[in-house]
């Protein structure tokens, strides 16, 4: 451990040599019993800077030069001297997190500027009771007086950027709930504030990480909850992947003029609305093709030559079988005409199934079903979406297993009537995946009548232009009993 | 305690503590005006350290300890109060945390600083060191070195890569000529011997040089004086100071170089109550204390042009010891006890030192 840069202990004689160790252990001693007493003072002083009774700072808190540059960053680009702004960019890069709790320093900071300040607290009074009033722009000035009083005031510029919230400025609230959580990184309103700010900007993902803070700091706060639920859903709403909203646009499909007179004379800030916006376009020309006969004339219209499907779905015990064969026999060349015929209402189920992505869980195909089981095209558009990898064979035959029954079987199998003749390859690989699920042959055989004959008359479609041994092995599976004219009751 | 070199010179570096941690610590620094140092680094596991130690009649004891989501790679008191005491940390991450070691548990200030790992950290205007409001700033993995007011969340300056194809790792930064409210300068090392000199009050580069070897260690000697001497520590064992008074038109500032070791010379840290004395830390675990001898005379007349030129003395070996076999990776000096200074050493243990008789230099 000793190294030596000087003469070694080899080289000085024995007796200066126990002399220099001696001198050497001595002050070694003094030092650490200096050290020692040093310790004890200072540890007194370390005690009463920590309990506040030492000061030793010499510039005061608020006497403390403003932040450098603070209005424009200035961004030096380090390959050409001189100052390059790049203050979007500085912005994205230095995207920051808050702190998460307020300091002694930021609360002296802050009692500066609130506290004892009689002027500032009666203009922050007014400007609450012109919020209260509605009367947002007043009140934007009230809290800018304030500003001006009390600059490092975090309150002030959280209740104006409140204000600028209600009037529908949001890049000027967003500014504003910056700068009070720049004062006070602890300020929980402000924090929540700028998150439905953002959110209703569109920064769904600043929005969220905003909210998760605020939860962070308090956990216990009711309005984050709410405040969570509606960002959650706007950004949700935005990406319309999920089941849930589709729900809505579901539901705007059936009662299109509805959502249509909500969307227009509705002016509150719910979030929700702002969604609507973007489903309403798509449902707005079909609206207005079937404007004039309403949705439901169109589909009554094809009932008549095609769509009689629905009601063997829903009714399939009375469907008689004499008036199968003319249905099979009027099915192909519907068929054909079902393309050409294609409606707004077609469109708009088909829309509607499309919206649906396939199911990655049960839950979410059992609200599918639930929602346009009934509706052959949509169901249709649904099942299309439908892949076929061995990942998904699995996952789709686990979620049938759970819940096919043989209404189900029955609403796929009208679902897959509809299908153009291109896209048979897809419904027989459907039907082939259903004769995996569990008590498959029990459904089967349960299965009414009306959608035998439709299965059948399916398959020999199928049989046309998909490979013949398929469609006779699925053939089998399904009708195995050699039963075709099972009617039971349901 | 082992006895120290056996060589006729007064000063010695007297090994005092020692203690084993488990995790890796990467900063060790004297909590101010108190005989206590925080250690911060990284566990096995990935998560952040952070270590309070108070020297205690001979032995150290931990007074206080936090476990943070990643790894802290360096850490300052340089921007705190003496009242506040809030250390600001750099972490694996990215971020940059100011902790307030009496409420260590949640940051009082934090800010996603770099977007992968802050490499140095530095911090002025608190501790009544220099003038002007209390600054941190942070150099990166990514290249940018930003300079944080912990009053504002967004930085107040930066200095960034200008192309994303050529970034070079920022690995040491520090503040400096901080002697009015307004001016300081931020001086950058990068891994590939680029040094910056950033002014903050103009905003523009002063300087920029390049010495070849990746600089891992920077210090002005002062902070709040007009920019006297810079020093460097590189790969490769060298040691460079630079006169930092005057600066050729051409040539920028006059500097010179010394090899003072195989290894990686970690640090070098100016003793606080002389500006002329600083402390190496070597990566073969070679603590050494140098001092400056200035030249006769600082600066000379080009003949030619009549330009002014800087001119560097010599470096002299004060005392040196092998305090470990790892690598020492952090060093600080007390500002309050003369010679005294903690220690952070990669074989995962942490040290407190006395060097004596530094009085006499």
């Amino acid at each position: 451990r000793n190294s030596t840069t000087r003469p070694t202990a080899a080289s000085m004689d024995p007796l200066s040599l126990q002399l220099s160790m001696r001198q050497r252990a001595q002050e070694m001693s003094s030092v650490l019993a200096d050290l020692d007493e040093w310790e004890a003072s200072i540890s007194s002083r370390d005690k009463a800077l920590g309990d506040g009774s030492l000061t030793l700072t010499k510039t005061a808190a608020d006497a403390l030069p403003a932040v450098r540059h603070s209005d424009a960053l200035s961004v030096v680009n380090s390959d050409n001297p001189g100052p390059e702004d790049r203050a979007a960019e500085e912005a994205d890069t230095g995207g920051a997190k808050r702190a998460k709790a307020k300091t002694k320093k930021k609360a002296k900071v802050d009692q500066g500027a609130g506290v004892g300040n009689v002027e500032f607290d009666e203009e922050k009074q007014r400007g609450n009771a012109l919020f209260k009033a509605k009367k947002w722009q007043q009140a934007v000035e009230s809290y800018s007086k304030c500003i001006a009083i009390a600059p490092r005031s975090a309150v002030a510029y959280s209740n104006r950027a409140n204000c600028y919230f209600q009037m529908g400025q949001f890049d000027k609230a967003d500014a504003d709930c910056t700068k009070a959580l720049g004062l006070d990184a602890g300020y929980v309103k402000a924090m929540y504030r700028r998150a439905l700010t953002r959110s209703k900007l569109g920064s769904h993902e600043a929005a969220l990480a905003d909210v998760r803070r605020a939860i962070k700091l308090a956990p216990k706060n009711r309005t984050l909850r709410t405040v969570l639920k509606t960002v959650k859903d706007a950004a949700s709403n935005n990406t319309a992947s999920t089941p849930a909203p589709t729900q809505s646009a579901v539901a705007t499909a059936n009662e299109p003029r509805r959502k249509l007179v909500v969307r227009e004379t509705d002016s509150d800030s719910d979030s929700d609305d702002d969604d609507d916006a973007e489903d309403v376009p798509v449902r707005r020309t079909n609206n207005n093709d079937s404007n004039s006969n309403g949705a439901s004339n169109t589909r009554s219209s094809n009932a008549v030559l095609i769509e009689d499907v629905t009601p063997a779905s829903t009714s399939t015990a009375t469907e008689p079988t004499p008036a199968a064969p003319t249905r099979t026999t009027s099915k192909q060349p519907a068929s054909k005409p079902q393309q050409q015929h294609a409606t707004a209402a077609e469109h708009d189920d088909a829309a509607t199934g499309q919206r649906l992505k396939a199911p990655r869980n049960l839950p979410e195909y059992e609200m599918a079903f639930r929602t346009i089981g009934e509706s052959p095209r949509a169901f249709a558009a649904y099942l299309r979406q439908f892949e076929f990898g061995e990942t998904q064979r699995k996952l789709y035959t686990k979620i049938f297993s759970a819940v096919l029954t043989h209404e189900m079987m029955a609403c796929i199998v009208s679902a897959l009537d509809t299908y153009a003749d291109d896209q048979l390859e897809h419904a027989l690989s459907l039907l082939q995946l259903l004769t995996g699920v569990s008590r498959f042959s029990m459904i089967a055989v349960f299965l009414p009548g009306g959608s035998k004959q439709t299965l059948t008359a399916l398959l020999d479609r199928c049989a046309q232009h998909v490979d013949a041994a398929r469609v006779e092995a699925v053939r089998n599976a399904y009708f195995a009993t050699g039963d075709s004219d099972s009617d039971d009751s349901d | 305690r082992s006895m120290s070199t056996l060589v006729t010179k007064p000063q010695q570096v007297i090994e005092h503590l020692a203690q084993s941690v488990n995790y890796t610590p990467f900063t060790a620094n004297w909590v101010p005006c108190s005989a206590r140092f925080a250690v911060c680094g990284v566990h096995p596991r990935g998560t952040g350290a952070l270590q309070v130690f108070k020297m205690q009649k001979g032995k150290l004891v931990v007074q206080a300890e936090a476990e943070k989501k990643s790894g802290i790679k360096c850490a300052t008191f340089g921007a705190s109060f003496y009242e506040d005491r809030h250390l600001a940390c750099g972490g694996y991450d990215g971020s940059l945390n100011v902790f307030d070691l009496e409420r260590i548990n949640t940051p009082v200030f934090t800010a996603q600083a770099h977007t992968s790992i802050v490499n140095c950290i530095d911090g002025c205007g608190g501790l009544n060191i220099g003038f002007g409001a209390p600054e941190i700033v942070t150099g990166g993995r990514d290249g940018c070195v930003r300079v944080w007011d912990v009053r504002q969340a967004e930085p107040v300056a930066a200095l960034e890569p200008a192309s994303s194809s050529q970034v070079r790792d920022c690995w040491a930064v520090c503040f400096g000529n901080s002697f009015n409210d307004q001016e300081r300068a931020v001086c950058c090392g990068y891994d590939n011997g680029d040094i910056k000199l950033l002014d903050l009050r103009m905003n523009k580069l002063l300087w920029e040089v390049n010495v070849k070897n990746g600089i891992v260690g920077m210090q002005f000697d002062r902070k709040e004086i007009n920019m006297n001497k810079l020093v460097l520590t590189t790969l490769e064992g060298q040691v460079s100071v630079y006169d930092m008074r005057t600066f050729h038109k051409s040539e920028g500032y006059a500097g010179m170089t010394k090899k003072i070791s195989k290894s990686t010379v970690w640090s070098a840290n100016h003793l606080p109550q002389n500006r002329d004395v600083f402390s190496t830390a070597a990566g073969n675990g070679v603590l050494s204390v140098w001092q400056y001898e200035y030249p006769d005379s600082r600066k000379i007349k080009d003949a030619d042009t009549g330009e002014e030129r800087g001119v560097t003395g010599k470096l002299k070996e004060v005392c040196s010891k092998k305090v470990s076999d790892q690598p020492i990776i952090s060093f600080d000096w007390s500002r309050d006890k003369l010679g005294l200074a903690c220690m952070a050493c990669l074989d995962q243990t942490v040290r407190v030192s006395i060097v004596t008789k530094l009085n006499l230099l």
